[in-house]
């Protein structure tokens, strides 16, 4: 799976302390994400798509070999 | 997300605050004093004609205690990859601690096979701290 996380955080500004401050995750986890070596729950994502006020899907993407 | 089986976050820095210690005075007693039973003091308080050595009971106990605390406590910030983290490194802490035994099982016999088997009370819990907080570390960097 794909994303555009780090896309999105620099559109807005925002680190990822505070990103990660503002869903209640540990900067790890979005790290984790940003580098692909995480795929987050369904709950997550909502969260995150919630906080940047886009569809799931203009953020998180899969892949062909998904 | 929560979890049932983990104690809150300041529980963690006491389980490092008995570990340490107790990890360091254990090491050293079982390298530096163990053969001059001079230093360790007996006692014998519950039993009749038994004696074993306080120090090393206490040492035991107090580095399994803090062990077990820094195991079991949140970390700051508890999420789902931090409990991914957590499962991988207890599933990596028990292979690696039973592949070790199953080779030492077949290497050592005897007094020396006892030995492996007392700082194996001991090995799980260390290679998961060993291995999660390594993991975390590695999470944190850019």
């Amino acid at each position: 799976m794909t994303n555009t996380l780090k896309v999105e955080r620099a559109i807005k500004n925002i680190t990822q302390e505070e990103l990660a401050q503002c869903i209640g995750v540990s900067r790890q986890t979005i790290n984790a994400i940003e580098k692909k070596k995480y795929v987050p729950s369904t709950l997550l994502a909502l969260k995150i798509a919630r906080y940047f006020d886009k569809p799931v899907e203009a953020i998180f993407k899969l892949e062909p070999e998904d | 997300m929560k979890s049932q089986l983990l104690l809150p976050y300041r529980y963690k820095k006491i389980g490092w605050l008995i570990l340490i210690p107790c990890l360091v005075l254990g090491l050293l007693k079982w390298y530096l004093i163990n053969d001059h039973e001079t230093l360790t003091y007996v006692v014998n308080i519950y039993y009749k004609n038994v004696f074993f050595d306080i120090v090393t009971t206490v040492l035991i106990a107090g580095i399994l205690a803090g062990a077990l605390l820094v195991v079991f406590s949140k970390e700051k910030q508890e999420d789902e990859f931090i409990q991914k983290l957590r499962l991988s490194s207890f599933g990596w802490a028990i292979l690696i601690n039973y592949l070790i035994l199953f080779f030492c099982n077949l290497l050592f016999y005897g007094w020396s096979f006892l030995n492996i088997i007392a700082v194996n009370m001991f090995t799980t819990l260390l290679f998961y701290i060993i291995r999660f907080n390594y993991l975390l570390i590695r999470s944190k960097r850019l």
